[in-house]
């Protein structure tokens, strides 16, 4: 990378550093680097590991905003650090710790099983209501029923909203915003048939009913996905349906 | 992993909160100010009270807020204290008894 | 390179404070704490239909020394307080509940929230009306 042009101002980022061999708790480290107009948070890491201290571990790709891989707390809030200016916060220290409410690995780095194996439990994928041979056709859909749930499916699983939801820090088990909001989104699409299947697991004790909408959520996520809106409308359908079934036993599903 | 009966508290949780959320500040206002300036008198609330409609729109206000609150303060000892359990029972037992308590004044008074 | 290392994740602990973290959490738990008030003034409300119940004599006392107690209408005045925040929260809250579809469009939430406060204006009206 080529020095930055300095104008002699800097920056000073305090940075949450745990090492699992040597540490038994974490701690900050302090660095000061030069301050550049154009930066993001993540831009002055990697600056850090190129130029100062190459043992600080944190995860990248795309730096564009579409990976979701790059999320920390900064000053304790759950960004993006490609889309974090440095200049938001300068001249104040940057407070850079890994994503809330996940266990750490090493410094910046948290453990992202939980999430992933809560995307497998509630098939976030879609499950056509009868599989069809590609010799007829596509599944076809028109642009308003691509609306519908188009909204939810802007999701990168950067699990910011994961960070953000104390439900989540209190109740680990709670399926959590992405989650529900990835099976709202099939739930929603029309070419899908696996509401019920998806629905033994968001609503169940652990899913939409620990949310208590505090909408943090949505608040923090980059896409403007709104999980809060996700979980709540599903809450609704399914507070319908249970009614339905109370009152109607005969009726079977509708 | 099996489908929770929560709906069961959801729906009047909702009920309530749209219900008081549009009725109480209104009635507050009737028992609070309006009483506190005069401008409802002891024979003009009792005329009221002996009103079968307000006694229902009573009784429907009581018993939803208590289902209401009963549901959200249940979530606030979890998220605060994270506790579970007896909580809820007191909660939401508070919201039936009161709800049959407001229904057989309402009938009997 | 071989380590024999085992990962021993650092699991942060969760403060009993965090709704104190930022002003979005502090403003939640006062809109879950408004339970306390609505929740307070209905059993005030039974408490008015019971004593009502009791006869002229014990409601006639239940006026002057309740009703009228300037204690009473303060605390009421706190709660009314309480319970518009609830009225906000809910009526700003209810297009997320009712998303109406237009075509390829989502209705316009202030649309909804306009609509909210509406009925929630015309209903206090028709109580105030009623009542006095």
């Amino acid at each position: 990378m080529a020095p930055p042009s300095s104008d002699g101002r800097t920056v000073t980022l305090e940075v949450f550093r745990y090492s699992p061999e040597q540490d038994q708790e974490p701690r900050f480290q302090t660095y000061t680097i030069p301050f550049r107009e154009d930066w993001v948070v993540l831009d002055a890491l990697n600056y850090i590991k190129d130029q100062v201290d190459g043992s600080l571990t944190y995860r990248w790709s795309c730096r564009m905003g579409v990976c979701g891989s790059c999320g920390m707390m900064v000053n304790g809030e759950p960004k993006l650090t490609c889309a974090a200016f440095v200049k938001h916060y300068y001249p104040a220290t940057i407070r850079v710790e890994p994503l809330n409410n996940f266990p750490v690995l090493r410094d910046l780095v948290v453990n992202i099983e939980d999430f992933l194996h809560k995307l497998t439990e509630v098939k976030a994928w879609l499950i056509p209501k009868q599989e069809k041979p590609v010799s007829e056709g596509e599944y076809l859909q028109t642009p308003e029923q691509l609306a519908r749930y188009k909204q939810f499916s802007m999701c990168i699983n950067c699990m910011l909203c994961y960070a953000a939801c104390p439900v989540y820090g209190l109740e680990p088990k709670f399926l959590g915003p992405a989650a529900i909001a990835l099976a709202q989104r099939y739930n929603l699409d029309s070419r899908d048939g696996a509401r019920d299947q998806r629905a033994e697991v968001v609503a169940s004790s652990e899913g939409i009913w620990e949310c208590t909408f505090i909408g943090e959520c949505s608040r923090v996520c980059p896409k403007n996905v709104d999980p809060a809106g996700a979980i709540q409308q599903a809450k609704v359908s399914n507070a319908q349906e249970w009614w339905r079934s109370v009152l109607m036993p005969w009726g079977g599903k509708k | 992993m099996a489908r929770s009966n929560e709906p069961l508290w959801w729906v009047p949780f909702m009920a309530g909160a749209g219900i008081s959320a549009f009725l109480m500040p209104a009635t507050i206002f009737v028992t609070a100010i309006a009483v506190g300036l005069g401008w409802i008198d002891e024979s003009g609330l009792r005329r009221l009270l002996s009103n079968p409609l307000v006694r229902v729109y009573l009784v429907v206000l009581i018993s939803l807020s208590l289902f209401h609150a009963a549901h959200r303060l249940r979530f606030v000892l979890i998220d605060l204290l994270t506790a579970r359990g007896a909580l809820s029972l007191i909660c939401y037992g508070t919201a039936i008894v009161g709800t049959l308590a407001a229904i057989l004044i309402a009938v009997m008074g | 390179m071989a380590t024999e290392t085992r990962p021993r994740p650092y699991v942060r602990p969760m403060p009993a404070t965090w709704w104190l973290h930022n002003r979005y959490l502090f403003l939640f738990m006062v809109r879950e704490l408004t339970a306390v008030f609505v929740g307070g003034y209905a059993l005030f409300l039974l408490l008015l239909l019971y004593r009502f119940a009791q006869g002229p004599e014990r409601f006639h006392a239940f006026f002057e020394n309740t009703l009228q107690s300037p204690w009473v209408i303060g605390l009421q005045v706190v709660a009314l307080l309480f319970v518009l925040y609830h009225t906000v929260t809910t009526c700003n809250a209810a297009p997320v509940l009712m998303t109406v579809w237009r075509g390829e469009e989502k209705v316009d939430p202030r649309l909804i929230i306009g609509a909210n406060y509406a009925v929630w204006l015309i209903l206090s009206l028709l109580i105030i009306l009623v009542a006095i």
